[in-house]
C-alpha cells in the first residue's frame, strides 16, 4: 500500500483507504474516488500532485466493460489531486 | 402526475411571475445558460450573512416573467462547504418554482449524483443534459428519454455554447410550473436503513409546520447523515427532542449492524444509485479516442515544460495588460489630470470647492482609475486562460512547489491576480478548500506587487538607477514574491499549523472560450475593483484633503496644497515629523515619511504626494529633486518599504470582508513591521558593504 502521491505515471491503482477528514472524503466520494475504485494515473511527477481518471469500482464495473485495454475509460474527465490530498489516499498498485 | 395550480399572481401585463434557479457542478456551462436565458443582465449581491455571490437575472419565457437565480457550482447538497449550504438554502428556503439542474453529459454519473440529491430534497427539477457533443466525442451516447422516465422529470439534451436545445429547455420551463411534483423515494438505502428512516420520518410528519416546509424523508436522511444545518432546522420544532433522540438511536443501531459510518454509507448508496441509472441510460460505449485535450495536456502538464509554459503564459498576460492597455491609461490620466482638473480650476466655483473637487476628489479617484485599463486587460487574459481550461493545469504544475511552501497549487491563481490588483485576488482565495491555506494565501497576497506600486518604482529607478532601471524594478517584484513565500512559510509554521489538506479539482477538457462569457467575467471582477475601491478611496481622498488644509493650529487654507511650507504646519506635516524620527535610521525626511501616509489610500498616490510635498514643478522635476535628498541606497530602501508597508485601504477592506477584522488588523501590523525591518536591513547591509 502506497500513498497515491507516490504512484507511477501510466499505472493503475486500486483505492484501499482514504485518510481525509469527513468533508474531504465526502468530496472524494462525489468524484467517484471511493475504496475499491480503480484509478488510472495519467500524470505523476514523482512524489507530487497527480492527475487521475476514475475507471471503475466494484459497483460500477460496467464502465470498463467495453474497454479492451484494462483502463481506457469512457469517462475522460480528469481529476487533479494536490500533493497534500494524494498523500491521504492509500492505494494498491495493480499488475 | 397530479397537477395542481400553485397560487400565482396574475400580472396586469398578462405575464405570470415565476422563479427558477440554476444548479449544477462547476464547469458545467451554468453561466452560459444563465447568460442565454437572461441576456447576461444580472444584478449581483451577497447571500444573507455570507460573502458568497448571489446572481439574479430576469427573462421573459412564453407567458412567464422569470426571475433566474444562479446558484453556486456544487457537486452535492451537503452542508460541508459554504457554497453547498448556500445553494441548498437557496432551494429549500427560497423555494423557486423550478430548479434547472444542468447535468454534464460528458461527466454523467457525477452529475447524476447532484440530480439525485436534488430529487431527494423534493425539488421540482428540469434536467438540462449539457455538452452532449463532448460525450459523443468521448465515445458514448445517453438515452435522454429513458433518463427522463427513470427520474420522472423532463430531460432536455443541450449544447449550451452552441445554443442547441435551449428552445426546448425554455419550452420545458413553461410547461413545468403547473406540475406539482410528488416527491418520491429515489434512492433505496436497503431495508435496514429504510426502516429507521421511516421511524424518523413519521415523527417529523407529526409536526405539520415542519413537514409542510421541508420534505420529511429528506430531513430524516439528512439527520442520519449528521447534517448540522438540518439539525438546527429541527431544533425549532416542538418535537425536536423526540426526533433527535430517535435519530441518535437509529444511527447507533445502524452503525452497529452495518459496521459503517452512516454518513459514508448514505453517500455511497447515493453514488451507487447514480451509477445504476447511468448504466441504464448509456447507449454505446466506445474506447475513448485520444483527444486534442490529451495532446495539449501532454505538453502543458509536462514534467519539464510545464513550468516554462506557465511562465510564458504569465509573461504574455503582463505584456498584454501593460503594453496594450498603455494608451488607454494615458487617456484616462489625461481626462482626470488635465481635462477634468482644468475644467474645475477654470470654473467659477468658490476656491474651496474647486480645491475639494480638484485636489481632493479628482486627483484622488483619478489616480486610481488610471489603473483600470491594466486591470481590465489582465483580467481579460486570465478569464481567457480560465475559460480555455488552462488554470486548473497551472494549479497542477505548481502544486509540488507550493506544497513545500505550505500552500497549495490553487494558491497560484490569487497570487497571479495579485499582480493586477490585490482586491479581486483576495476574493479569489474563496476557491481554496482548506481554511488555513485560504487564510495564508489571502494574508500574503498584498506582498504580490500590484500595478499601483509600479509608478513609485519607475520614479525612483529612473532617478537613481537609470542604467539598470529594468533590473531594479524587477527586483522589487522578486522581493515581494520572496517575502510572500517566506511569510507563508512562517505563518504555516506558527499561526496556522498542520499540513495542508490540499485540493481535488476537475480538469475540464480544453474548449474555445465564448467571448461574451469572458467579457462578463472580466467585467464582474473589474467592477469589484471599481466600486469597492471607488467608495473607500473617495472617502480617504477627502479625508486626506481635509488633513492637509487643517492642522494643530486649526484651519490653514487650501493654499497648503500648493505651498510646502504651509503644508508642514498641517496635520499631514505634523504626522510626517512624527514619523520622521522612526525613519531616521533610513535617512528619510519628514516629507518622504508623510508621503507614505498618503500611500495608505493607494500606493501610487505616494508619487503625487511627493510631487506636492517637495514642491515639484515644470522646471524642477521630481526625479531631479529626489536625487538631492535620497542616496541610491536610501532610495532603494524606500522602494522596498513602499512595496511592503501596508495593504492599501481597498485591499484591507477586502481582507476584512473575507477573513474578518482581526486578520485585517493583523495584515496591517505585520506588513508595517516587515517593511520597517526590510528597509532597515537594506540600509544596514548597504553601509556594511560600503555602498551609500
Amino acid at each position: 500500500m502506497i500513498p497515491l502521491a507516490f504512484a507511477h505515471e501510466g499505472t493503475q491503482v486500486k483505492v484501499v483507504k482514504i485518510n481525509a477528514g469527513k468533508g474531504l472524503s465526502r468530496r472524494l466520494t462525489e468524484l467517484g474516488i471511493i475504496p475499491g475504485a480503480i484509478l488510472k494515473i495519467v500524470k505523476a511527477q514523482g512524489p507530487g500532485p497527480v492527475i487521475i481518471e476514475v475507471c471503475n469500482s466494484k459497483e460500477a464495473s460496467f464502465l470498463c466493460n467495453s474497454c479492451t485495454l484494462k483502463c481506457n475509460t469512457a469517462y475522460g474527465w480528469r481529476i487533479v489531486l494536490s500533493f497534500g490530498m494524494a498523500m491521504k489516499v492509500l492505494v494498491q498498485e495493480l499488475m | 402526475m397530479p397537477s395542481t395550480n400553485i397560487k400565482k399572481q396574475e400580472q396586469p401585463t398578462g405575464y405570470k411571475k415565476i422563479r427558477i434557479a440554476l444548479a449544477g457542478n462547476p464547469n458545467v456551462g451554468k453561466s452560459v445558460i444563465f447568460n442565454e436565458l437572461t441576456g447576461g443582465r444580472a444584478w449581483v449581491g451577497n447571500w444573507p450573512g455570507t460573502t458568497v455571490e448571489k446572481k439574479v437575472g430576469k427573462a421573459k419565457i412564453g407567458k412567464y416573467e422569470v426571475e433566474v437565480l444562479d446558484l453556486p457550482g456544487i457537486y452535492s447538497l451537503t452542508a460541508y462547504s459554504l457554497d453547498e449550504l448556500v445553494a441548498r438554502n437557496g432551494i429549500v428556503e427560497e423555494k423557486p418554482d423550478i430548479v434547472i439542474d444542468i447535468a454534464n453529459a460528458a461527466n454523467f454519473e457525477r452529475s447524476l449524483y447532484l440530480t439525485i440529491s436534488l430529487l431527494e430534497m423534493g425539488t421540482n427539477i428540469v434536467v438540462a443534459l449539457n455538452m452532449i457533443d463532448l460525450a459523443e466525442a468521448q465515445g458514448y451516447k445517453i438515452d435522454a428519454e429513458k433518463l427522463s422516465k427513470l427520474l420522472g422529470v423532463s430531460v432536455i439534451p443541450t449544447i449550451a455554447i452552441k445554443g442547441y436545445g435551449l428552445d426546448k429547455l425554455k419550452e420545458a420551463i413553461t410547461k413545468t410550473p403547473q406540475i406539482k411534483r410528488v416527491p418520491r423515494k429515489i434512492v433505496d438505502y436497503g431495508d435496514l436503513v429504510e426502516t429507521e428512516i421511516q421511524k424518523i420520518e413519521n415523527l417529523i410528519k407529526k409536526d405539520l409546520e415542519l413537514s409542510a416546509k421541508y420534505f420529511p424523508r429528506w430531513l430524516a436522511i439528512k439527520l442520519l447523515e449528521k447534517d448540522k444545518d438540518v439539525e438546527e432546522k429541527i431544533k425549532s420544532s416542538p418535537l425536536a427532542d423526540e426526533i433527535l433522540k430517535q435519530t441518535q438511536k437509529s444511527r447507533e443501531i445502524l452503525e452497529k449492524k452495518l459496521q459503517k459510518d452512516m454518513e459514508e454509507y448514505i453517500a455511497e448508496k447515493r453514488y451507487e444509485t447514480a451509477l445504476e441509472i447511468a448504466k441504464k441510460c448509456l447507449k454505446t460505449v466506445k474506447i475513448r479516442p485520444t483527444t486534442l485535450t490529451d495532446m495539449i495536456d501532454f505538453v502543458t502538464t509536462h514534467k519539464v515544460f510545464g513550468i516554462p509554459i506557465m511562465l510564458t503564459m504569465l509573461y504574455i498576460a503582463f505584456k498584454f495588460a501593460f503594453d496594450v492597455a498603455a494608451p488607454l491609461c494615458d487617456l484616462i490620466n489625461w481626462f482626470f489630470g488635465t481635462f477634468l482638473y482644468d475644467l474645475i480650476v477654470n470654473s467659477t466655483l468658490p476656491p474651496i470647492v474647486k480645491s475639494f473637487l480638484g485636489d481632493g476628489i479628482v486627483a484622488g479617484v483619478g489616480s486610481i482609475l488610471v489603473f483600470l485599463p491594466n486591470i481590465v486587460f489582465l483580467f481579460l487574459f486570465l478569464a481567457f486562460l480560465e475559460d480555455v481550461g488552462y488554470m486548473a493545469r497551472a494549479a497542477f504544475v505548481v502544486d509540488k512547489i507550493m506544497h513545500k511552501l505550505g500552500l497549495t497549487g490553487k494558491s497560484i491563481i490569487p497570487m497571479i491576480l495579485g499582480f493586477g490588483c490585490n482586491v479581486p485576488a483576495i476574493m479569489a482565495t474563496r476557491a481554496i478548500e482548506d481554511e488555513n491555506d485560504r487564510k495564508v494565501t489571502a494574508l500574503v497576497n498584498p506582498l504580490m506587487s500590484c500595478s499601483a506600486r509600479l509608478p513609485v518604482y519607475l520614479i525612483f529607478a529612473g532617478a537613481f538607477f537609470a542604467a539598470y532601471k529594468g533590473t531594479v524594478v524587477l527586483s522589487m517584484y522578486v522581493l515581494g514574491l520572496i517575502l510572500a513565500i517566506a511569510m507563508a512559510l512562517l505563518f504555516r509554521k506558527t499561526l496556522f499549523k498542520g499540513p495542508s489538506a490540499g485540493f481535488v479539482m476537475e480538469l475540464p477538457p480544453y474548449m474555445m472560450p465564448i467571448i461574451k462569457n469572458m467579457l462578463i467575467k472580466t467585467w464582474e471582477r473589474s467592477k469589484r475593483f471599481l466600486f469597492k475601491a471607488g467608495t473607500i478611496i473617495l472617502i480617504a481622498a477627502i479625508l486626506i484633503w481635509i488633513l492637509s488644509i487643517t492642522g494643530p493650529s486649526g484651519y490653514i487654507g487650501i493654499e497648503a496644497l500648493e505651498d510646502p511650507y504651509l503644508l508642514e504646519k498641517s496635520w499631514i506635516g505634523a504626522l510626517g515629523h512624527f514619523l520622521e524620527k522612526a525613519f531616521s535610521p533610513m535617512g528619510w525626511d519628514w516629507r518622504a515619511a508623510a508621503a507614505l501616509f498618503f500611500g495608505f489610500v493607494a500606493k501610487e498616490v505616494v508619487v503625487a504626494a511627493m510631487a506636492m510635498l517637495y514642491g515639484a514643478s515644470g522646471e524642477e522635476t521630481l526625479p531631479s529633486i529626489l536625487t538631492g535628498i535620497f542616496t541610491p541606497l536610501t532610495a532603494y530602501a524606500y522602494m522596498a518599504f513602499v512595496l511592503i508597508y501596508v495593504p492599501c485601504l481597498a485591499t484591507l477592506a477586502s481582507i476584512r470582508s473575507e477573513l474578518g477584522m482581526k486578520y485585517a488588523l493583523f495584515a496591517l501590523i505585520y506588513e508595517i513591521l516587515l517593511a520597517y525591518f526590510v528597509a532597515l536591513g537594506i540600509v544596514f547591509i548597504g553601509h556594511v558593504l560600503g555602498v551609500s
